[in-house]
């Protein structure tokens, strides 16, 4: 990616950690890198931006315009890499790309002010070191918004740290998004027992 | 307070963030270049 970089094009590296620079540390010195790593410890661009995928890429035009929103990116993808490329030489089209998953989270807008409420009051539990309330709070956001896996696997950290160091457990987090699914699956058919299913 | 999401075509927040020295950077920083953000976390 760095041999991208030129007089006209910058890359910016985003860490949505919410174990801050400390985390994200070892993963920029390990790339030899001589681009810039922020950290958006409380995701607060993530909640700007609505994107509830990591990794992502968001093209951002010299005017400061929001041209292109590619979630579920890879840097070692071809076509990733080939609208790297057409953004850079002013070819790329506006566009937003969303894989599909399993999920999808639809909220009436009542409700996704509820989950915003609920994330921020997370992250601010989560800087006064309240590390369990924070989880129970971004739990509460997760079940009204399954699809968004950032808060997920911000939980997962904070409840399972020793799945995440010194080595992150992959197979483990796979096991646990599908025990996890099948827990919400039933809880939804729980509650549709009632009189109050939702129909979307 | 009502949360307005940034869609495509739309001006980016000017927010600022710490870079991994506690330095801040602010996203308009970048302006009059094409800036890709790629967004990673280490979990």
């Amino acid at each position: 990616m760095e041999t991208l970089a030129d007089t006209d094009f910058t890359f910016l590296s985003m860490a949505a950690d919410i174990g801050g620079a400390l985390a994200a540390r070892p993963f920029h010195e390990a790339a030899k890198a001589s681009f810039t790593t922020i950290v958006d410890c409380e995701n607060v661009l993530g909640r700007a931006l609505d994107y509830k995928i990591i990794p992502n890429s968001l093209f951002v035009d010299e005017h400061g315009f929001l041209q292109g929103k590619w979630l579920s990116f890879a840097l070692d993808r071809q076509e990733c890499l080939s609208a790297v490329e057409q953004f850079r030489r002013g070819t790329m089209l506006p566009f937003e790309h969303v894989p599909q998953t399993p999920l999808t989270s639809t909220m009436p807008p009542l409700e996704s002010e509820l989950v915003t409420t609920q994330v921020r009051l997370g992250a601010a539990l989560k800087a006064l070191g309240r590390d369990n309330e924070a989880a129970d709070e971004w739990a509460k956001a997760l079940r009204s918004d399954p699809a968004n896996f950032v808060l997920r696997k911000q939980i997962w950290l904070l409840r399972f740290p020793e799945r995440f160091h010194p080595t992150i457990d992959f197979i483990w987090q796979k096991e646990q998004l599908a025990r996890e699914h099948a827990e919400e699956d039933a809880w939804r058919r729980k509650k549709c027992e009632g009189d109050s299913c939702s129909i979307a | 307070m009502k949360h307005e999401v940034v869609t495509v075509g739309c001006a980016m927040p000017d927010l600022t963030f710490p870079d991994l020295n506690g330095r801040p950077v602010r996203l308009s920083d970048f302006r009059g270049k094409k800036l890709l953000i790629f967004v990673w976390a280490s979990w």
